[in-house]
Order: structure tokens, then sequence, then C-alpha cells
């Protein structure tokens, strides 16, 4: 309780230099927007049309025939790769708007958290770090500088960061500047997919060709890509990033000239069956690669891009990823669908069961709404 | 607080489960095995640093964070049988406990993520309140086993079983485990060891009923193979001496064959100290009422009979026998039966007596012929052969330090009734009339019978051995009259009885017996425990604990049929 008091305390000192116009009912949680992940997705590349397969197979380029490979899933207790989970969260709260002259800017409060948790042997996992970190998020711009002076030195007393909102960065730049509550949700998602890659930093020399990372997400975040490419150069990371909610616009091209199939991705996905992938296109000029698993049987689902997840490889040498590791990867990774977070989290179909525990344990080191809406207020 | 122990939980507090005075939760460490009826203990605040609760676990529940049976289903792909998760699905054991005491009576809820460790057997006793309890009023009363191999013994107030404070035992649950009258054998071997250690043994006298085969005819006899070591050990454990009963007098009824052989009527003769006891007229005047106790009596037309029965065969002056004028000739169960004043010796029919009809007095004289000539199982004497009793003058012979059975296994339930009411009434009469003029009388007395349904059922029906029941139970503890009774469904005992009873100790159950109001006092998960004790186990309820505690005890110590 000690930090978020400190931090009231030091907004409440400084409504003696600003008027606030309090929010309603005390602090108010944003909601998350739905698509924050999708959106996300696009700030990392332009590219619509993926036409480049990038494996590498003995057997030759059998996507030709068929872009999809089977993948049985290859449970722990026969290949235990994938030992440590990576997820980050956040929960924002809008406190208020500070009104200076004509000018104003709303006052947001977020916890943002990052956490990894390794799983033993035997299947249970305990978390291996957890970070968590506090927000104080303004918009510089409509304030006056002794205003702004003010509260970088009521907060630099406190646990917490100052953020200006005004400030531009990969994520809240999708945002309107117009809201600058909305643009706030992606401003405090920045700082925790950054948190995340501080941590995941701080891991890297634990993971080897036997001990994988998962990443919820991108890799393509650059704070995440560069400290991959900084720690593995050339060679390919133990790390897989893994997206349960992705861009729904590409294209997907196979082959050249007249005779080359395209596909929709709903087209691509429609088509993967239960327990099989599909090859893996180059993205991020060749820095990446990605390819889409069925975890789940479409039967089951109400939906044919429910089940699927998206993976990401870098590959910063340029050079394509043998099919093996794809299709171990694969295989791994579909074993990874039990157990499942259902009816714990809408999207339990395509969520891996350890990156839910590692969000779960980073928010439940959160201080709870209630205590949050009690003690964030101005008076 | 005693940090060798290992921690196995911590407290958990929850919006919906919260934390109060008398209940707490606790997740359990992975491999730490908690059963129903340990008893541990959580830190506390203090005023002055820390202090400890304890607790009795009721109930175990493992959760998980699957919200339905069918989040479970499909993360088994589906309903795949034989699929293992890659990751385990996060889940702890919670166990739920009822809070016993603490140690310096702070009743504030316990904070979250409060450490929680096993009771250790001075924990356990603090838990009770057995350390409250002065030395010399200890009883052992049986051992608690913990689920970590923690034993501890546990005692029972001597003032809450023999009084003042409270009295009476009463025994219960389903035949067969033969757990009640073991029990019931053991705790009476306990408080005779416990009152010889603290020099008390002659102020404590107790009658034994033996209803059932021969097996409590030989109580001063050591088995025959002895007792296994682990039953040798638990008696040491408890701080007990494995020894059959000594002073014990034996009780036998008359049998109808007793005339010809001189045996009494009964499954088995004990060595030594038997004598036989026998029913006149003459000594069972004056309890026809407990004899026809059985026998519904709406319009109290019986009971006026035998009214003016008891008065005409009682000297007015005396009160004792001394049967006069109409009733001259009455001397036998014959001549009250077949002749004046009942019948008219002119037309041999039954005629009026007093206010009672002559109708009456033909089912009177029916009845009666059934009980003391057809159906009788030889106890009923005409005259009683020199040597053989009138019981209640033995039973009013007591002495204390001593053990007298009374063997009425088989005898009639008419009969049964009529011997236990002449024990109750006669020791009633010793304690409640005389008080303690006799000087070796004992200042407490402990009556065993088991089937006690029998004597004090639950049905509305008022009769002379129901009252004689209550009566003891009701006054009994500041007469010193002690009643230890046993039955397989304490529901079929009169309220009053099971109600003033300070300890209760119950063996397996159903759940539909454990339904009834007599077992109100246990919590509902200690009922559901109830119905799965093995043998051997009992719940002890005790007028000084908060909860009821699984105990074990040893084997009686005593030649038993069949051992």
């Amino acid at each position: 309780m000690k930090e978020i008091r400190q931090i009231r305390e030091a907004l409440r000192a400084w409504t003696q230099t600003v008027e606030i116009l309090p929010a309603v009912g005390g602090a108010q949680e944003d909601l998350l927007l739905p698509d924050a992940e999708e959106r996300e997705e696009r700030t990392y590349t332009d590219e619509q049309i993926f036409d480049t397969v990038f494996e590498r197979a003995e057997e030759g380029e059998w996507w030709r025939t068929e872009p999809y490979r089977p993948t049985p899933p290859l449970p722990r207790y026969e290949r235990h790769l994938f030992r440590y989970f990576l997820d980050g969260t956040l929960r924002t709260y809008f406190l208020g708007t500070v009104l200076e002259g004509d000018r104003s800017s709303p006052v947001h409060y977020a916890q943002i958290g990052a956490c990894v948790v390794f799983r033993r042997e035997d299947g249970t996992v305990r978390p291996e770090r957890l970070e968590i970190r506090h927000l104080v998020l303004v918009n510089k711009q409509s304030l006056s500088e002794e205003a702004w002076q003010q509260l970088e030195r009521l907060v630099a007393g406190t646990p917490a960061l100052l953020e200006d909102l005004s400030q531009p960065d990969s994520l809240s730049r999708l945002y309107p500047e117009v809201d600058w509550r909305v643009r706030a949700g992606g401003k405090v998602r920045y700082r925790m997919r950054a948190l995340e890659a501080e941590v995941l930093t701080e891991l890297l020399s634990a993971l080897d060709e036997n001990t994988w990372l998962i990443v919820d997400g991108s890799l393509m975040f650059q704070p995440i890509f560069k400290s991959l490419r900084d720690r593995f150069g050339d060679s390919i990371p133990p790390v897989l990033g893994v997206s349960k909610n992705f861009r729904k616009d590409p294209q997907f091209v196979f082959g050249r000239g007249p005779r080359a199939q395209r596909f929709s991705i709903y087209t691509l996905l429609a088509r993967l069956k239960h327990e099989h992938r599909t090859a893996a296109f180059s993205a991020y000029g060749g820095q990446v690669v990605f390819w889409y698993v069925r975890l789940r049987p479409q039967g089951h689902l109400d939906y044919p891009l429910m089940g699927v997840v998206k993976c990401e490889l870098l590959t910063a040498g340029g050079e394509p990823v043998p099919t093996e590791l794809v299709d171990l990867l694969s295989r791994v990774l579909v074993a990874e669908r039990s157990a499942t977070p259902h009816g714990r989290d809408r999207r339990w179909h395509a969520h891996l069961y350890p990156i839910f525990l590692a969000e779960e344990a980073a928010r439940n080191a959160f201080y709870s709404r209630e205590v949050v809406q009690q003690l964030m207020r101005w008076r | 607080m005693p940090e060798e122990r290992p921690i196995i939980g911590l407290v958990s507090a929850t919006s919906d489960e919260p934390t109060t005075s008398d209940s707490f939760s606790f997740w359990l460490v992975p491999e730490v095995i908690v059963n129903p009826f340990d008893i541990v203990e959580a830190e506390q605040m203090a005023h002055d640093g820390v202090s400890r609760t304890f607790g009795i676990v009721t109930t175990l529940e493992h959760i998980t964070d699957a919200r339905t049976h069918l989040s479970n289903f499909i993360s088994n792909d589906f309903g795949t049988a034989t699929s293992q998760p890659n990751t385990v699905r996060q889940g702890t054991t919670v166990a739920k406990v009822v809070v016993l005491s603490n140690d310096k009576d702070i009743y504030m809820p316990l904070p979250c993520d409060r450490p929680v460790r096993f009771a250790d057997e001075a924990g356990v006793q603090a838990a009770l309140g057995v350390d409250k309890i002065p030395e010399h009023e200890r009883v052992p009363a049986g051992l608690i086993r913990m689920s970590n191999g923690t034993q501890a013994v546990v005692y029972l107030d001597l003032r809450y079983v023999l009084g003042p404070e409270g009295a009476h035992v009463n025994i219960t649950g389903i035949s067969g485990l033969a757990t009640k009258t073991s029990y019931a054998m053991f705790l009476l071997q306990s408080i005779l060891q416990t009152a010889e250690r603290t020099g008390r043994r002659n102020k404590i006298g107790v009658i034994i009923l033996n209803v059932k085969h021969g097996d409590l005819l030989s109580i001063d006899q050591p088995p025959r193979r002895g007792l296994e070591p682990e039953q040798h050990e638990l008696w040491e454990r408890l701080g007990l001496v494995p020894k059959p009963f000594d002073n014990v007098r034996y009780l036998l009824p008359h049998g109808k064959e007793t005339s010809r052989t001189g045996r009494p009527n009964s499954f088995r003769i004990p060595e030594r100290d038997w004598s036989i006891f026998a029913y006149s007229l003459q000594d069972t005047y004056n309890k026809l009422d407990l004899l026809l106790s059985q026998i519904p009596d709406p319009w109290d037309t019986l009971n006026a009979l035998v009214g003016e029965i008891s008065a005409g065969l009682s000297d007015p002056k005396t009160g004792h026998w001394g049967p006069r004028g109409k009733w001259a000739s009455v001397a036998t169960w014959h001549d009250l039966l077949y002749g004046p004043p009942l019948i008219d010796p002119n037309t041999g029919q039954n005629q009026k007596l007093g206010e009672v009809p002559a109708v009456t007095v033909g089912r009177f004289r029916r009845i009666l012929r059934r009980i003391v000539e057809t159906r009788q199982s030889g106890v009923f004497v005409n005259q009683r052969a020199k040597g053989h009793k009138n019981l209640s003058e033995e039973i009013a012979k007591i002495k204390g330090g001593e053990v007298i059975v009374v063997d009425i296994a088989r005898l009639t339930d008419d009969e049964q009734t009529l011997v236990f009411g002449d024990i109750l009434r006669t020791i009633y009469a010793l304690y409640a009339e005389e008080g303690s003029e006799r000087e070796d009388l004992p200042e407490k007395v402990i009556i065993f019978v088991d089937e006690l349904n029998k004597y004090a059922p639950a049905s509305e029906r008022e009769s002379p051995i129901i009252h004689q029941v209550i009566d003891i139970a009701e006054r009994g503890r500041s007469l010193g009259v002690v009643l230890f009774g046993a039955e397989q469904f304490m529901s079929a005992v009169h309220e009053r009885v099971a109600g003033n009873c300070s300890t209760v100790v119950v063996g397996r159950s159903g759940s539909a017996e454990l339904s009834a109001v007599h077992y109100r006092f246990l919590d509902p998960a200690v009922k559901a425990n109830i119905t799965r004790l093995g043998k051997g186990e009992l719940v002890l309820s005790h007028a000084i604990y908060r909860q009821a505690i699984k105990i074990v005890f040893p084997k009686p110590a005593y030649l038993q049929e069949g051992v």
C-alpha cells in the first residue's frame, strides 16, 4: 500500500498548482482494446503480401504441392523444449482531467507487469521473474513548463514513472492524437512490452537449444528484436513468439506467374487442419519467419480462425529456417494446448496455459481495483 | 513458536470466504498430507508478540482454476482420457478449520498468509483446554493420532464425568464393531486407575449390567492369550496399566434350572465372587410399576391397581413387607395371581379392588401371569432359596472401589427393565433419600448399561422406568450417581437423557441417524466423517472441548468371549 499512497500524495500535492477535474466516482479503469495485438502488429511492418516461404527442407519445396504439414503433439515427457514462458499485463485507470488555462490533459495511473514462469520437469510451474511498475501519464504539451516540472519533481519521490503522452513511440502513434485517453492505452501498452523486453534480456543467458522461451506476442517489437539480435547475432534465438490474436489482412502467394496460388488468411487457415501447420513465411525484411499452427480441431470451435496461433522466429542471419526445426517447434507447441484456461479467458482456444499463468501471476501482483479506486482520490 | 516444526500451509482469507473468530482455511504445501480431525496451530497476533490459534481440520477441498468441469474436459483435448497435460493445472488443497482456542485468548480472525503447523502434543492439549484441567482431575480418554504421526493423549475432566460440573457419558454407534462396550469398559478402567492414582479409589463404585452373552462376566480375568504388544503400548502411552478389573462381584439371575443344577441363568459363570439373585413377590411388590413399564396404560388403571397391591402388601407402620387384612394370605406370586383379594374365592372370578374394576384386575392378572409365569426366564420365584440374594439389598451394599456386574443377558425384556429399574431406584434412594449416612457408601456410583434406548426410549409415552432414568440423568450429577449409557442410535434415546450427558462418544453411524436433533452439537463436516469411521475409532465430544475430536483407544485387558 505504501507505493500507491506515495503516488496519491504526490498527485494531491500537485493540485496546489493545477486544477483537477476528478473522474466521476474515483479512478475509472480503462478497458483494454479488443484488437490491441492486431493494431500492434500493424506497426511493425507494412507488408501485406507474403510470397516467400522461408524454409529449408531436404525433401525439397514440399509446400508447392500442399502448404500444410502435420504436426502431431510432442508432449513434455517426450521432449521438454519450452521451459520458460513470458507474458506481460497492464491495468490503466483514468484519474481525472488536469486543467490549466484553456488546456487540458487526462491524468492516468497504470500498473504494468511482466512475468516469466519456469516449468519444472513434472509440469508444475514457478515464477522465475516478476516485475511490476507504476506509471503516471499526462500530456506534457497541455501543461505549462512549471506544472510539468513540479509533477516531475513530485513523481520522482515515488516509485512511479512519469510518462508524457505526447512523446511518440511505436505503439501509441497508432492511436489518434485527438483522443489522449485512448492514446494513453497505447502508451501503457508500449511500456508493458518494453518491460517484457527488459525481463527477456535478463533471461536470455538461461536459454539454449534445449531450453526455449515462449514470448506472448510478436518478436518484431523493436526492444525485443534488438535484444535477441544483440545476444544471438545471426543464429536463431531459442525464443518463439506466439500470438493468439493476429492481423487478418495478409495475403499469401505460393508459386510464381499465372499458376501462382493466392490465399487470403481466411482461406489459408480455414484449410489448416487440426495438428497441422502452414509453411513458414519470411517477414520483416527476411529477419523473421512466421507460420500458423492449429492447436484445436475446428469442429469444436465456433469460427475457423479460432484455435490457431501465429508463431514467429527470428532469422537475423537472413537464412531460411530448417523445416525440421519448424516442425519440432510446432509439434511441441501443439502439446501445449493442454491444460487450457477455458472459462477464465475468452481467448482460451489459442491461449497457452503457462502464458496464462504468467499473466495471472503479474496481474495478481497488482493492487486490486478496489484498492486503487479507494486510494487514488484527489481529496 | 516451535520453529523446528515445518510449516504445512498458510492461512487463506478471501472476499468470499473470510476467516472468522470461529474458523479459517489454509492452503496446503504440496506433498503435505492432512486429514479431518488433525489439530493445527496458526500464528496469531498478541499484545506481547505472537499467540497460537488452535483449530481442528473438518474438511479438505482441492480447488483448481478451472471454472467448470467442462473446462477440464476441454482441457484434456476435448475428452481424451489418455492425454497428460503439458502443464499441471494450478490447484491446491484447502483445509477448513474450526477454531478450538487461542493460548492468549485472542479470537481475532486470523490474517491471511499466517503460517500453519501441525500442533504438537502440548499444543493439542492446550487446544482442547486439557492444560487447564487440574492434574488430579484428568482421566485419559484416548489417543489422537494425527496425519504427521503426532500422538496426543486426550483427557476428560473428571468433574464433568462424575459431577458436580457435569456428568454422564453416552456412547452411540452402529453395532457389529464391538466398540461401544469396549470403550465404556476402557473408560471405567481409566477412571478407576485415575481414582487410585489420586487416592480416591474407595470413593467410586461401579455397577455394570451385562446385557449380551458373557462378555462382561469375566472382567476380573486377564485375556487368555494376553494383549498384543501394540495394545500394551497403547495402554502405556495413555499412562494406564493394562489389567483386568479387581474387587469385582457378580450378581447372576436365577433360572428355571437353578433349583435343580444350582447354576445361574447366565452364558458364562465367573470364576469367583458370584451369587444368584431372584425375585420373589416379597422382593418385587413395591416394584411392580417397573415390571409393567413396557405395558401401555393410557388410563392409568393398571398403575392404580399396582398402587393398591403395593399398599396392601406393605406394613403401614414400617413401610416394609407385611400383608395384612384381606392381603394376609398373599405370600407368593401364585397367591397373588390365583387367590384373594384379586380372585373371589367363591366364584373364582376377578373381583373389584377398591376403585379398580374387575376387568382391570383381569387384565393385570393376565399380564402378570405372562411375565412371572408363562414367559419368565426363571428369575421369579415363589420363595427365594437360602443363599439366593435380593438384588436390591445386594446393590445397596455397594462399597467404594467395588465393581458389581449384574447379568441380565438371558432375561426377558420385562425382567431386564425390572432389574435395571430396581438398580436405579435402589441407588437413587441411597443417595437422594438417605444421603451418605453410611460410611462405606462411595461418593460416586457409575452405572453402565448397554441398549439404553430400551429403558429411556425417545417415545412420548411416559413410564416408571423412563422417569427413573430421567431423574438420574437430571439430578445424578449433584447426587453422585452417574449413568454410562450405550446404544446403537442415540436418536432412539429420550432427549432429556441424551441431552444431559456431558460426554458423548460417537462411533460409526449412518447419515440418516446423524441428521437427528440429538447430533446438532456436531459440525456438519464432522458428521460426514463419522460415517466413515473405522473399527476402534470414535468421535469424542466433551463439555470442555469446543469441537468433537477423533480418538483411538486400547482393547480391554480382561477376558472376553472368543479371545
